[in-house]
């Protein structure tokens, strides 16, 4: 065949030079090749590519291999070539012209993609510049800043001032990111409900909010005597520390009135207190100063108090280590036989005549009767028991005489003098066996054992008992509590030969083992609330006297 | 020179810093509140006081260096900036009595946190990579690294014309397109597991070097796998200059907006807390 190839190379402005070659070859190789026919020098084209073969005006392209062409657009592997024709090759297009006589084909081959060999190689801002692979800082700052006023400050706000909003958003509970701690398991049933608490915005949670709920809370002091007007409850009770509530509890929370307790309040009748450890004066029971009204008063124990209880009773005696004869054999006794706790644990039981003592201090007083006893009670009761049971000594008697000698007497009818005389006889019997015996019961041995017992002109007389309730009345002790420590450890019963003694012990006993607050190492920690109560006073806190 | 404003007149605010870190948490340490240690005692106030002021201050940095007309450095700025910022993790987190919660509060902790520890971040890239970008650079510029890649580019391209058509293949894919950047995670590791040079240079170690190779074709294949080498090289230190640009920048795009955001949060903390006081 005779071909004819022109090779356009366009140059700036759209102007073309055409380099145009003849040839004559049975077939047309196009390739990178450098033998190929048709030499196309681009990295984009295989070395052999494709090839042109045909006769007689007939004449296709084929593909080598698996190398792509595009005929007319259309990737395929063969074409015919007609004039028009339009076959893509790599970055080149062939383009088969009609062709001149003498020519059987003409192609035009133009470089129609060419490599951008700039482009391929260039830096970009993608590359350099990290902020095209990022949003916008602005965009990113103001879209999340709106997110964060929207669901922390408007939401919330709206659901704090509008109980309409709160309802409605309930189950999504803005407030809860407001919360800034988790509540006290005693405050949990209204810890859905802020404004229970925080009524007012910007102002801190007032009394009169725990007043609704805690209307029964005492006052620290008498109000009438004291200002007390500058107290918060939120001063000492603190909100939103988890499952405890927290309660101001130092020493330093109550020294720091205490200590100077005068300067504060002048009418008090308290003694100034510092830390446990070394400024807390000897404690001060309430003791029967004087027996006579009685009156009672707090005595330090530095000045050595008695008890006045009208009672005698010698403990080392009763707690002798050999032991006590009884009725029903010998016995140790020890603290525990007659001091029973109550039911919390906390205090001792009163001590009961006839629970603890009548086991062994049986009130008999007729030594050829001894079941005869008398109750543990008045003294009127004690000489009708008494003299009753020598009535019916002398009734049984008269019994006795009357069953020998039958009595004529009718009923209705006077008695005979000698009847009379008889009764008399007997009553004066039985009122002298009474005397006596009450002499016996009422006496040293008896009951004056004892009480203090005394004749009076009306009759025998026992002193009243008086023993404080509670020796310490402006602190808490709990037996309980200290159950790991022997009862003499405190209580110096053992050597106590009279009830005079106030079995107490002094604050130094305390402080073998506590330390205060702050204590030393080998000290147990406690504050003043270990024994003391901050709402002692009988009268409740009432809103009206709470601070604005 | 970069170091310089770590060093800012002997560390001075360094030992500022480091002082009011230590008072803080003596402080910390010394007082025994009736409930536990939060926001609200003295304490807490105090320091939340303080850290909020400071917040404001270190951000007003930010406001000054975009108006720094260049009369007087802010080196001891800077300085004052990157210390007092690092006793602000000390002084907040005292703040906080160590109480966290899904709360505005900690919220607002969380977004301090972010801005220090991005903060930290910049430092520690400030003090470390210009040296490095220097050394892996030598006296170079990124522009200048391109344009010999693309010159070697061009020459390997003309040199695998003569080859077989996969050798010539590859070599053109190749160069094709820059193998530089990609996502910004490609960009951060400084790698390219895909690079087609690489793979390029792959086959051609792995050809037979004996049998088939004509003494002509074999100058042409040692001169492309020469090219080829000279080109992963510089791609390598292309890359690893891009890292490091990066690193030197993308600290600012967490450093600022969540400082903005931690402003939010904190006038958000701060309503929080005194609207239910």
């Amino acid at each position: 065949m005779r071909a004819r190839i022109d090779q356009i190379v366009r140059k700036r402005r759209g102007l073309a030079d055409v380099n145009e070659r003849d040839l004559d070859t049975s077939a047309l190789r196009i390739g990178r090749s450098g033998s190929a026919e048709i030499h196309l020098a681009d990295p984009r084209v295989r070395l052999d590519h494709a090839v042109i073969e045909g006769e007689d005006g007939r004449f296709e392209v084929r593909a080598v291999g698996d190398a792509i062409i595009l005929v007319d657009g259309q990737p395929n592997s063969v074409g015919m070539l007609r004039p028009g024709t339009r076959v893509s090759i790599g970055p080149y297009e062939l383009r088969v012209d009609e062709p001149p006589p003498g020519i059987d084909l003409l192609i035009a081959v133009e470089l129609v993609q060419p490599f951008d060999a700039e482009a391929a190689a260039a830096l970009t801002d993608e590359m350099r510049v990290i902020a095209h692979h990022l949003p916008g800082r602005r965009l990113v700052a103001w879209t999340l800043s709106l997110v964060i006023l929207a669901l922390f400050v408007a939401l919330p706000v709206i659901a704090a001032l509008s109980p309409g909003a709160r309802e409605a958003t309930k189950a999504f509970r803005p407030l809860a990111a407001w919360n800034s701690g988790p509540i006290s398991n005693v405050h949990r049933t209204i810890a859905e409900n802020c404004t229970a608490c925080h009524v007012k915005p910007f102002v801190q949670v007032e009394n009169a909010q725990c007043l609704a709920c805690h209307a029964a809370t005492r006052q620290h002091a008498d109000p009438k005597m004291f200002d007390l007007s500058g107290l918060r409850c939120e001063s000492c009770h603190k909100e939103h520390n988890g499952q405890r509530l927290a309660t101001r509890a130092d020493d330093g929370f109550c020294t720091g009135c205490h200590a100077s307790i005068a300067s504060f309040a002048p009418k008090t009748t308290l003694a100034a207190v510092g830390p446990f450890a070394r400024a807390h004066p000897e404690f001060r029971p309430t003791v029967v100063s004087d027996p006579a009204g009685p009156v009672f008063a707090r005595v330090s124990l530095d000045a050595k108090p008695q008890e006045n209880s009208n009672l005698r009773f010698p403990h080392d005696k009763h707690l002798k280590r050999e032991g006590l004869r009884t009725p029903t054999g010998t016995v140790t006794l020890t603290c525990a036989n007659c001091h029973t706790p109550d039911p919390s644990g906390a205090t001792m039981m009163p001590v009961r005549m006839e629970a603890q003592c009548g086991t062994c201090h049986t009130l008999g007083f007729e030594r050829r009767f001894p079941d005869w006893t008398v109750p543990h009670g008045e003294p009127d009761q004690v000489r009708r028991t008494i003299a009753g049971l020598y009535s019916q000594v002398a009734l049984a008697e008269r019994r006795e005489v009357d069953r020998a000698q039958p009595s004529r007497q009718r009923p209705g009818s006077e008695l005979s003098s000698e009847d009379r005389a008889q009764r008399e006889a007997d009553r004066a019997w039985v009122e002298a066996r009474t005397e006596e015996a009450m002499a016996t019961t009422f006496g040293a041995a008896g009951c004056g054992l004892c009480h203090m017992t005394e004749k009076k002109p009306e009759g025998w007389a026992v002193k009243p008992v008086h023993v404080a309730s509670q020796f310490m009345q402006k602190a808490r002790f709990d037996h309980a509590r200290h159950t790991t420590v022997g009862c003499g450890e405190c209580h110096a019963a053992q050597t106590s030969s009279s009830s005079a003694d106030l079995l107490l012990p002094g604050i130094e006993t305390c402080r073998g083992c506590h330390g205060g607050d702050k204590p030393e190492a080998d000290k147990v920690a406690s504050t003043c609330l270990s024994c003391h109560a901050f709402h002692t006073h009988a009268s409740p806190i009432r809103a009206a006297e709470t601070v604005k | 020179m970069h170091r310089s404003f770590l060093t800012y007149r002997g560390f001075l605010f360094l030992k500022v810093a480091g002082l009011a870190g230590i008072l803080a948490v003596a402080l910390y340490m010394g007082h025994a509140p009736m409930d536990a240690p939060n926001g609200g005692t003295w304490l807490g106030y105090g320091l939340g006081t303080v850290s909020v002021f400071l917040i404001f201050w270190l951000a007003w940095f930010g406001v000054r260096k975009r108006r720094y007309s260049g009369v007087k450095p802010l080196r001891g700025w800077l300085s004052a900036h990157v210390y007092l910022g690092s006793a602000l993790l000390v002084l907040a987190t005292l703040h906080t009595g160590f109480q966290f919660g899904w709360n505005v509060h900690t919220l607002a902790y969380g977004l301090m946190l972010l801005v220090i520890a991005s903060g930290i971040f910049g430092t520690v890239a400030y003090a470390r990579l210009p040296r490095l970008v220097a050394d892996n650079r030598g006296r170079r510029t990124l522009e200048a690294m391109v344009a010999e890649i693309s010159s070697l580019d061009r020459e390997a391209r003309q040199a695998a014309m003569a080859l077989d058509d996969k050798v010539n293949a590859m070599v053109f894919a190749a160069s094709e397109k820059l193998q530089l950047g990609g996502s910004l995670w490609r960009i951060l590791s400084g790698r390219e597991p895909a690079c087609r040079t690489s793979a390029c240079i792959a086959h051609l170690e792995s050809l037979p070097t004996k049998g088939g190779i004509g003494p002509e074709e074999g100058a042409i294949l040692g001169t492309l796998v020469r090219l080829l080498y000279r080109k992963r090289e510089l791609l390598h230190r292309a890359r690893l200059d891009l890292r490091y640009q990066a690193l030197l920048d993308i600290w600012l795009h967490i450093h600022i907006p969540a400082t903005v955001l931690l402003i939010v949060a904190l006038v958000a903390h701060v309503v929080a807390v005194f609207f239910f006081w």
